[in-house]
């Protein structure tokens, strides 16, 4: 497909709501995003900002997964949510917002929590998944459900100034399972951050999942990013030598 | 045989002289718990069990589990 025919695909109120963006990526680009589908698993603090700039830049479709309801402590990163939205189902309140952002974005809020069977519904109908989740227990049922659908995985975790980074794909790197082999911990809801730390991360999530979508630079495959906010400097790591066939194919 | 571990989070290097010690003995000496870090040996991944031979570089970073 031409920009030109791209460009007839979208209404004169997106033209005029993605121009700038557009201005890079084209009305071909533009239009990949918006026939892509995209999950988000949790609605926290990396949620926040990975739902509202996906829905910001026009993905199509965009499936979210969460079981809390907004707290006070909650709303010093989780900008999602107001002080009026405390007791209410985050889902809920994030699905009013995104769709006040953007009408053009269909949204599918489902509350409840990370379990396999929850993932299997969801995880096969769309295009790249996203890791917002906060425990390793919930991350490695994720991973393991995007792997046998073979769906992008883009990982970010946080914690106080620092934060990773990290895309999985099955046949192209290891699975989350088995880089992080050994990695445990993360209690619910208990983690110590400060309100940047998680913007920053998921932020750098959507970078990834435009560049897969769009076929654009290199996603983040066998390499690790790693954010030191404190100093402030990111390294990123390569991922060689690990066998993981037994760990990630069982 | 000297082996220089850097450490991401707190930028440090730490220079150990080993003949050989476990990816478990190494974390425990420098005070780091094994289920928050990963550590690379030459830019490989190594896990709890493997050994790092002296002379080798190392570097150990903290993963994060928060969302």
């Amino acid at each position: 497909m031409g920009d030109l025919e791209a460009c007839s695909e979208l209404s004169g109120e997106e033209l005029e709501r993605y121009s700038r963006q557009i201005l890079v990526i084209g009305c071909e680009g533009q239009l990949k995003l918006k026939k892509s589908r995209v999950l988000v698993a949790g609605a926290g603090g990396l949620g926040s900002a990975v739902l509202y700039y996906l829905v910001a830049a026009g993905i199509g479709e965009v499936v979210f997964i969460d079981d809390g309801v907004v707290e006070l402590s909650n709303l010093q990163r989780q900008v999602l949510y107001t002080t009026e939205d405390i007791g209410a189902p985050k889902v809920l309140v994030a699905e009013k917002r995104l769709r006040a952002l953007n009408p053009h974005v269909k949204l599918l809020p489902v509350q409840a929590t990370i379990t396999e069977s929850v993932l299997e519904e969801h995880v096969k109908n769309v295009d790249v998944v996203v890791d917002a989740l906060d425990n390793w227990e919930a991350r490695f049922t994720l991973d393991r459900v995007a792997w046998r659908y073979s769906k992008p995985l883009v990982h970010a975790g946080v914690g106080e100034y620092y934060g990773q980074l990290t895309v999985i794909k099955r046949g192209v790197t290891p699975c989350l399972r088995c880089l992080f082999r050994g990695v445990k911990g993360g209690e619910r809801g208990r983690v110590a951050v400060v309100a940047t730390t998680p913007g920053l991360l998921g932020l750098l999530e959507v970078n990834e999942v435009f560049k897969i979508i769009l076929g654009v630079g290199e996603p983040l495959y066998n390499k690790i990013l790693v954010l030191n906010g404190k100093k402030p400097s990111v390294e990123v790591i390569e991922i060689k030598g690990l066998n993981c066939e037994d760990v990630c194919e069982s | 045989m000297v082996l220089r571990v850097k450490i991401l989070e707190t930028n440090q290097l730490v220079e150990l002289d080993v003949e050989g010690i476990t990816v478990r003995e190494l974390l425990s000496k420098l005070g780091l718990a094994v289920s928050e870090h990963i550590v690379l040996k030459n830019g490989e991944v190594v896990t709890e069990d493997d050994v790092i031979e002296g002379g080798s570089e190392v570097v150990v970073f903290t993963v994060k589990s928060g969302g």
